[in-house]
């Protein structure tokens, strides 16, 4: 199951965060999944032990020690300690349900306002100003798809989300309609690749029991059309994939600038593990500077 | 295929066509009511006059006035299809709810008529009370039915045929009206079924009389009918009168247009919700709440007449005008305030260099925050005064934050101190 975290910071928008991630981390917990024949899950006290909700807690040691600077250690536990109480108290999770971390998870999904516009490498959840995810009703969860193989790792995560929480899934796409050809079905005018996406996308929905139905559009503008469809069938959820061929007008961070509903980015692999090597650049950097 | 075989198949769709056009058309409808009232008129007012029937023959006459009806209300379709101007933006449909008040008006009169009719139908089987009640009520004379076995088929074809005319025309008028969105054919339709309910009533009582010889069956029916077409009148005078005076178009309307408004993401609270219908068009003016930017609003307010708008149509309504304003919500402005400790030879920095401070006596600094819907929208960062409390309340500070588990309170001063769960300026929006 799609592991779940969240930044911690004590602002407005810092607990919307932090309030959508334990919603959705109860709702991941406590329900089965819609295909399971299996036993039931004994619910969030079992789960917790295995897959707890992240929150990370950036470290300061800079700034303890410019209180003390013999007990910076202390101040340090007595920040983790206050903000656990914090988290506990306005998620209303059992304590052993969360884990503190120091690090941003590389995997999963991170619920947060302001990474989602600062990380392409990371897998972010904007909630935009919801508190919860379906806090407004059941609605489906919306994948945007076009030509490309880069809709994958989203469609993956909208599949494993839809089956665990039982929502439908909605598979957009709008394409440039073809010149000359007289038909007024959009079907029509999609490219080959793209019909074949679609069905590679329709068999993954069958494969994991999810109900699924395709919208298909001449949409002027993209972004607009997505969202628009998107309001129409009251989904509570975007999916979208970041591409790392895209360097400029990615739909991603324009949908991220517009949309009411909630957008989950999805890094790309090839951003994550040019993410990953540059990161272990700067570390072995760093220890040499240290030698 | 021939060349005169297509012409004709081109010829033969285009008459069906313009047969289907015709029948959808409203003028169309109302003719054809105007050629069934004229029919009817024809036949009751000729056999009526052969079998000496004043009750028939003044029915036909009835029928001639349902023919002066109709073709006012042709003229007021007419009248509502003129297209908007800028005198009246909305156009003339609340026209046809005049109709609507006239027809629900007239219904109600011919249901008290005819409930009348049929109680002194029933006082009449009871002679001495009949007496009695008209020592103290004027009452009309009763009219039994006159009739001999020989008008009897005549009277017989002519009721069931002219019942059957009535419901089916009626029928056919009211879904008319309804697609079309014209209340007045609605309300003329109304009324060619309680003729056809009183038509049956009619015959009722003439198979009654002669079947089973109870000519009495008719009244306690009449009643009956009675109610259920005052119920009609009322609902069509009512119907004009709230649309004409602006009336909302119901609480359960309004609760489900606000909970669909709920269900779209983005929207905080419907902060003010007004309705009205003009003619078959539903008008909503509502403010909407949300804290979401200019560029999102117009995704918003999609999704919102969207929603509306479906259910409006799916309500009934031909069309609705949407008028969506948004607004922002309270900023419950106030201000708070944390004590830090100054991060040491970064004075030009100063602004951003500062962790919380573990008690007032270990700060520095006293960083003042105003905050607007929780954020904090800016912050003053000042050198700690020697009168804390005084300085608080000066700049009327509700809370005062320490980096510690358990805070002590300020002496003389009404201001909350309270535990910050981080030291870090930057995890709590400070900077």
């Amino acid at each position: 199951m799609t592991q779940i975290s969240c930044v911690y910071s004590r602002t407005a928008t810092g607990r919307l965060a932090l309030i959508f991630a334990a919603d959705l981390w109860s709702k991941l917990h406590s329900a089965e999944p819609a295909t399971t024949n299996g036993p039931k899950q004994t619910g969030q006290a079992d789960s917790a032990q295995d897959q707890p909700l992240h929150v990370y807690l950036r470290s300061d040691p800079d700034g303890a020690a410019l209180i003390d600077a013999g007990a910076a250690n202390t101040l340090m536990a007595t920040e983790a300690s206050l903000v656990h109480d914090d988290v506990v108290r306005k998620t209303k999770l059992a304590a052993g349900a969360i884990a503190l971390d120091a690090n941003h998870a590389a995997n999963g999904v991170i619920v947060d306002h302001n990474l989602a516009f600062e990380r392409d490498d990371l897998s972010v959840l904007f909630p935009c100003r919801e508190s919860t995810l379906l806090g407004r009703g059941n609605g489906p969860i919306l994948v945007p798809f076009g030509d490309g193989q880069s809709v994958m790792p989203a469609a993956e995560i909208a599949f494993d989300l839809a089956q665990h929480l039982g929502l439908p899934v909605v598979l957009y796409h709008t394409t440039w309609t073809v010149p000359g050809l007289s038909t007024t079905d959009p079907k029509e005018h999609m490219c080959s690749s793209a019909q074949a996406l679609l069905k590679t996308l329709q068999s993954m929905a069958e494969q994991s029991g999810v109900k699924c139905s395709v919208v298909v559009e001449t949409a002027d503008d993209v972004v607009e059309g997505l969202l628009h469809c998107a309001l129409r069938q009251s989904a509570r959820l975007i999916v979208m994939s970041r591409s790392a061929k895209t360097t400029i007008g990615c739909y991603v961070s324009q949908t991220l600038r517009k949309t009411p509903i909630p957008l989950l980015a999805i890094a790309s692999p090839r951003l994550k593990a040019k993410a990953r090597s540059a990161a272990e650049a700067s570390q072995t950097a760093k220890k040499g500077g240290a030698a | 295929m021939s060349s005169a075989t297509r012409t004709q198949s081109v010829s033969n769709t285009s008459v069906k066509d313009r047969l289907i056009a015709f029948l959808t058309n409203p003028f169309g409808v109302m003719s054809l009511v105007v050629l069934m009232y004229l029919v009817k008129a024809v036949l009751k007012i000729t056999v009526g006059h052969q079998i000496n029937s004043p009750m028939i023959e003044g029915d036909g006459y009835h029928n001639l006035a349902d023919i002066l009806e109709a073709l006012a209300v042709i003229v007021v379709i007419w009248v509502a299809k003129r297209p908007a101007s800028s005198d009246y933006p909305f156009g003339k449909k609340n026209v046809e709810f005049f109709t609507s008040l006239a027809i629900g008006g007239a219904l109600l009169v011919m249901a008290v008529q005819f409930a009348l009719k049929s109680v002194v139908g029933l006082l009449a089987l009871a002679p001495s009370f009949d007496q009695a009640v008209r020592a103290v009520l004027p009452l009309p004379v009763h009219e039994p039915l006159v009739m001999s076995t020989s008008t009897l088929p005549w009277v017989l074809a002519l009721t069931i045929g002219s019942v059957i005319l009535s419901l089916v025309v009626s029928r056919y008028q009211i879904a008319m009206g309804k697609r079309g969105g014209h209340a007045s054919m609605i309300a003329d339709g109304q009324e060619t079924a309680s003729d056809g309910r009183i038509e049956i009533i009619t015959l009722i009582g003439v198979v009654g009389e002669y079947a089973f010889n109870a000519p009495w069956l008719e009244y306690p029916l009449g009643l009956v009918v009675a109610f259920a077409i005052a119920h009609t009148g009322y609902g069509l005078f009512q119907d004009g009168l709230r649309v004409l005076l602006q009336h909302s178009i119901g609480q359960e309307h309004e609760e489900e247009i606000t909970k669909r408004c709920l269900a779209v993401a983005g929207v905080n609270k419907v902060e003010s919700l007004k309705t009205f219908q003009i003619g078959s068009t539903a008008v909503c003016i509502l403010t909407v709440t949300t804290e979401h930017r200019t560029g999102t609003i117009s995704h918003l307010k999609y999704g919102i007449e969207y929603h509306i708008k479906q259910y409006l149509l799916d309500s009934g309504f031909s069309d609705c005008e949407l008028n969506v304003k948004f607004e922002k919500p309270e900023p419950a402005r106030h201000r708070i305030a944390y004590a830090v400790v100054e991060k040491d030879g970064e004075s030009a920095t100063a602004a951003l260099s500062f962790v919380v401070a573990p008690s007032i006596a270990a700060a520095t600094h006293i960083v003042v925050c105003d905050l607007e819907n929780g954020m904090v929208v800016r912050t003053k960062q000042e050198e700690k005064p020697t009168d804390l409390p005084a300085f608080l309340d000066k700049k009327r500070v509700v809370r005062l934050y320490l980096f510690t588990a358990d805070p002590a309170q300020l002496p003389g001063s009404n201001v909350a101190v309270l535990s910050s769960t981080s030291y870090q300026a930057e995890l709590l929006g400070l900077c």
